[in-house]
């Protein structure tokens, strides 16, 4: 009975990830496009989470993304290069800055690092202004009509793209990477004297994440066939890649995933309840992000993981909070 | 003026481990008491939970016969209950005169601070000449001078010495423990000395207690201890005791 | 170099403001540890207040500024008390995740009451201006600046002569060895923010009048204030201030004698952050705590 229900619990993310996939097929809107934005989260999420784990907060995501979304677009408009090779392409270029910022940071971390990353977002959108010969400048790009393809293709490719991602931080979890990562966050110089080389972690790490939003960001470029600097670098995403994954449960598996799905119901939640004001979301994410840290700082899987602990050893449980409280 | 301390079996220790297991002992008003020990024997741990430094898991200390473990660190201070620490922590960017008046920050030192001034300034001239110079410039005597100075400038009841002559030159320790026998003087003054330097102490304090692996293991007179810890070293055969021992009778 | 008197007065009287700017983020850094992500949003809400108090019942802005500065000072208090005590200890991603997530709400709570309509207040003498020599100087850039040095210099009598400011500095260099001079740790660290606060205040409503006033102004005048701290070393007023006028130099000069200069000038903070973060990171005058 119980390998039974534990191999059926390992199914659950497969079978997740192809429902994932199957849903693009639906001939439903709404649903299709709560799933792509899913899909979107999932994948900044998981970078996200992927440089926490190594202690490296960003607050400069969009700095990623735009890159891809420019990167893609840009040969677009000039060479025609389709979707796929559109996404490989800001896949690379994103990576190739990944590795540059890992490079250009050295051993910079905590406050300095998120200040780097944060003034490497701004900059780029700033230069993209700046630079309308080469980037269409202000008044932006739109995606030729002969590249445009279908919506399903976009929410496949989407789906399919998060399903990769999401694997492959499973994957990497399982590996030694995990133990460098955690290794790296608590003690860098700690880590180094374990013989890992920081900088090598760093770049890897850097170039998968820069390199996931990238893609992610050359997708949705796709989807809305119009890109100028406020879309491309928008704090947004740097916000939502941050909130999923403190809502979820930083430095899990599961938590960017479970954060970016909830994360996707809020902003929806909001948007219903509230009207499509623009400050109504981004103020419900400034709240969760606040109360998240104060109150819930392992997130949402953590919450589920104490809750199913305390099934198991509910007495147990009880008697250490008694005590803890009793200090 | 001067205050009595009253431990009674504290135990205390930094998270999951105990550092003191079971620790008794009294400072009588006007006394001089010092507390020996080895290297790791708990001494620093004690003067932290007197400090409020260090959270204090079971016990009770009382200070002048009110519990002392209810009253948050800073207001210890203004109660009179003043420890000079360990590696003596200046404020290495401050003037040596800006230490001793952040030493007399609490309210009710603040009212006779020049008077205060000019005692430590007295009890040690050195800081007298060296008032404006940034206190991290000094020598690491001057810097155990600034320490004591600093907490004598917080109108202290009790002072807390912990291990004033770490580090320093021998001869550096003799005038350490000079200005120490005059502060022992003043009527209104209890002292509680903690030291590794066995001879040293048991020089100026008149009763002592010995500590070792978080508990008491001796007491008494100042003049008999020195023979019993000797006496202890030699039974139990601690290279680190014997050390010290040997550090100290080529200091004296 | 046709420009370089006016481009010198354009940048000391930029540099002053800057100055006040970056001083407070600077202060409650440098005491407290904990780096305000949120301090833009101090500088936003002094700007709408200033902006309101002269829209609303003409009051000038400078007039509105203490009473501004005292709301200002008493919000930071409280907002410690009852926010950043409780992350002083936790992994530096709390921190910055917690004041950036406040930032947040406040731009929205502006944006949400306030629309993200650009405004502005304009009492008369911003206007008005006079020559210097070949240069010209603006009468509400002046002005601006003359407060900006009086209150850094009032920041700076208070941290070396007042009872607190002292106690504030010592904070700064070991927490522990203040505990044991009687200081309240977890107040005097309420007491900077709440003045770095008012300062964030202070300049909104300099700001007010200089600039245009939105939800979102104060994420750039953040990034600025980074760029600043870091060029002057985090933690260190003095260097902030020299990193100050540093960037107000930087930014006049490039507005002055680069071809679409006043763009580029918007990201020059954003190269001097990255570049002075990648070779030297602990600032141009090194690795000092408060003087």
């Amino acid at each position: 009975m119980r390998m039974q229900a534990s191999s059926l619990l390992r199914a659950i993310p497969a079978l997740l990830g192809l429902a994932l996939i199957a849903s693009a097929f639906v001939d439903m809107p709404q649903v299709n496009d709560w799933m792509f934005q899913i899909s979107m989260l999932i994948i900044v999420s998981v970078s996200w989470n992927l440089m926490a784990s190594a202690g490296l907060v960003s607050l400069g995501h969009a700095a990623f993304w735009g890159v891809g979304s420019y990167a893609s677009m840009i040969a677009a408009t000039r060479l025609g290069l389709p979707l796929v090779g559109g996404v490989v392409l800001a896949v690379a270029v994103g990576a190739l800055l990944g590795c540059v910022l890992a490079l250009a940071t050295g051993r910079l971390r905590g406050i300095f690092f998120a200040i780097c990353t944060l003034a490497l977002a701004e900059g780029l959108r700033v230069t993209t202004v700046m630079l309308p010969d080469q980037t269409g400048g202000a008044s932006g790009l739109y995606l030729p009509q002969a590249l445009q393809v279908p919506r399903t293709a976009l929410f496949v490719a989407g789906a399919v793209a998060a399903v990769i991602c999401a694997a492959a931080s499973v994957w990497l979890a399982r590996t030694s990477f995990s133990y460098a990562c955690r290794a790296m966050r608590n003690n860098e110089s700690a880590a180094q004297m374990l013989g890992l080389d920081p900088l090598r972690y760093r770049m890897a790490i850097l170039a998968i994440s820069a390199g996931m939003v990238a893609g992610a960001g050359a997708i949705s470029t796709w989807y809305g066939g119009y890109l100028d600097p406020d879309v491309a670098f928008s704090m947004h995403i740097t916000i939502e890649s941050q909130i999923a994954s403190i809502l979820g449960g930083m430095y899990t598996v599961a938590g960017p995933i479970v954060g970016a799905i909830a994360i996707v119901a809020l902003s929806e939640a909001t948007r219903l309840g509230l009207g499509a004001h623009e400050g109504a979301s981004q103020l419900a994410y400034g709240v969760v992000l606040v109360l998240g840290i104060l109150f819930m700082p392992r997130g949402l899987y953590g919450l589920w993981c104490d809750l199913w602990a305390g099934r198991i050893a509910g007495a147990g449980k009880a008697d250490d909070t008694a005590t803890e409280m009793a200090r | 003026m001067s205050a009595a301390l009253s431990v009674r079996g504290i135990r205390a220790g930094y998270s999951g481990s105990t550092v003191l297991q079971d620790v008794s002992f009294d400072v009588a008003p006007g006394e001089v008491v010092c507390l020996l020990g080895a290297n790791g024997a708990g001494k620093t741990t004690t003067m932290g939970v007197l400090a409020g430094l260090v959270r204090c898991q079971a016990g009770e200390v009382l200070f002048d016969g009110a519990d002392l473990l209810r009253l948050p660190s800073h207001e210890r201070v203004r109660a009179g209950l003043v420890l000079a620490p360990e590696g003596r922590k200046v404020f290495p960017n401050l003037t040596v005169e800006e230490n001793l008046y952040l030493g007399s920050y609490n309210r009710n030192a603040r009212a006779g601070r020049a008077g205060k001034l000019a005692d430590v300034y007295s009890l040690f001239p050195r800081l007298s000449e060296r008032r404006r110079q940034k206190a991290g410039l000094m020598s690491g005597g001057e810097q155990q001078m600034l320490a004591i100075g600093r907490a004598v400038m917080a109108n202290p009841r009790l002072l807390l010495l912990d291990e004033p002559s770490l580090g320093l030159a021998p001869m550096i320790v003799v005038a350490v423990f000079d200005a120490i026998r005059l502060l022992a003087r003043s009527t209104n003054l209890s002292i509680l000395l903690v030291e590794q330097n066995t001879r040293a102490a048991l020089s100026v304090a008149t009763r002592g207690y010995v500590l070792a692996n978080g508990r008491i293991v001796h007491s008494g007179p100042a003049a008999g201890l020195s023979d019993a810890v000797a006496l202890r070293d030699a039974f139990i055969g601690r290279a680190v005791n014997k050390a010290i021992g040997a550090e100290a009778a080529s200091h004296a | 170099m046709e420009y370089l008197g006016q481009c010198a007065v354009d940048s000391i009287l930029l540099g002053g403001l800057y100055t006040l700017m970056v001083i407070g983020l600077s202060l409650s850094f440098g005491i407290t540890r904990v780096i305000n992500f949120a301090h833009g949003e101090a500088i936003m809400l002094g700007a709408y207040g200033a902006y309101w108090a002269m829209t609303l019942w003409n009051v000038d802005p400078l007039i509105a500024m203490p009473v501004l500065m005292l709301l200002g000072g008493i919000a930071g208090y409280v907002l410690f008390r009852i926010l950043f005590t409780r992350i002083l200890s936790a992994p530096a991603a709390n921190q910055i995740l917690l004041t950036f997530g406040l930032g947040l709400i406040l731009q929205n709570v502006a944006l949400t009451l306030w629309s993200g309509d650009q405004r502005s207040a304009n009492p008369a003498y911003v206007f008005s201006s006079f020559q210097l020599g070949d240069s010209t100087v603006a009468v509400g850039r002046l002005i601006g600046c003359a407060i900006a040095v009086l209150l850094v210099g009032g920041l700076f009598v208070w941290l070396k002569h007042a009872e607190a400011g002292r106690a504030s500095r010592a904070l700064a260099e070991n927490g522990e060895a203040a505990v044991l001079m009687g200081i309240n740790v977890n107040q005097m660290y309420a007491i900077a923010f709440g003045i770095s606060t008012a300062l964030g205040v202070a300049t909104g409503t300099i700001m007010s009048s200089l600039s245009a006033v939105t939800p979102f102004m104060g994420f750039n005048m953040l990034v600025k204030s980074f760029a600043i701290i870091v060029l002057g070393g985090l933690g260190n007023v003095m260097g902030s201030v020299a990193g100050a006028f540093l960037l107000a130099f930087a930014e006049t000069a490039v507005s002055y004698y680069v071809p679409n200069g006043d763009g580029w000038a918007e990201a020059v903070a954003f190269a001097v952050l990255f570049f002075v973060l990648i070779l030297r990171p602990r600032g141009i005058a090194g690795q000092a705590v408060m003087e």
